[in-house]
């Protein structure tokens, strides 16, 4: 019994062929998630903002200990990040996070960044 | 008896930090916490104050204990905080309780400003 399934899940034709590739995934909607050009203009708008840093020139490879950001303005930074893209940044993850580029990679593996 | 406390332990963990540093992230993490539940804060008590102040405040008092390096003595801290947020969140205070405790901070300021009026009158 389990042999005769096994060669009938074996066969052709449940392998997807190339001609039905296009019917297999769905494809209602063009991918939703943000470039990485965006994330890396927003995120460095965001931290341009912050009072503390206004009038420093921000990198993408800056730390947050070279702008002059101690932990709880590191801390101000990241809600305001989470604000603005409607994200909610796992302790373990903000703990960690300690530059612009850790942000940025942050955000980009999250999906449901908008 | 034993399974009650077990169940007792596993709803209610004590939470005590093994390390200066973890109990350190805990302060961190009650920070973020206390930051994010502003717009509720405003919401549920009608406050009329701004986001940055109501901030300010928080970062005050957080400040206040910058000097602690004793692990037990954070831990007490962070314990005392997240009762209070918890409690704050939970509409367990009144909007007085609250009001209360952002009020220092303003009234302070206010004392400070008109002291500052006053003696530059009298001089």
């Amino acid at each position: 019994m389990l042999r005769s399934l096994s060669k009938v899940l074996n066969s052709n034709m449940f392998r997807p062929t190339t001609s039905m590739n296009g019917y297999l995934y769905r494809n209602y909607g063009s991918d939703a998630r943000l470039g990485d050009k965006e994330i890396t203009d927003r995120v460095i708008e965001i931290v341009s903002n912050y009072d503390k840093v206004l009038g420093k020139t921000v990198s993408p490879s800056t730390t947050f200990k070279e702008l002059g950001l101690d932990s709880l303005d590191a801390a101000d930074v990241l809600v305001a990040v989470e604000e603005d893209f409607g994200i909610e940044i796992p302790d373990e993850e903000a703990d960690r996070i300690s530059s612009l580029k850790e942000t940025i990679d942050f955000i980009k593996k999250t999906p449901t960044a908008k | 008896m034993a399974s009650n406390i077990t169940a007792i332990k596993t709803m209610r963990p004590a939470v005590v930090s093994f390390t200066y540093e973890l109990a350190r992230k805990r302060c961190l993490k009650l920070y973020r916490n206390c930051i994010r539940s502003i717009p509720y804060l405003i919401q549920h008590y009608n406050l009329s104050y701004n986001f940055s102040e109501m901030k300010l405040k928080f970062r005050e008092d957080f400040l206040q204990f910058s000097q602690v390096k004793q692990k037990n003595e954070l831990d007490r801290l962070a314990f005392i905080g997240e009762t209070e947020l918890y409690d704050a969140m939970s509409l367990l205070k009144t909007r007085s309780h609250v009001v209360n405790y952002f009020e220092t901070h303003t009234h302070k300021k206010q004392l400070s400003d008109s002291e500052q009026l006053l003696k530059k009158f009298f001089e």
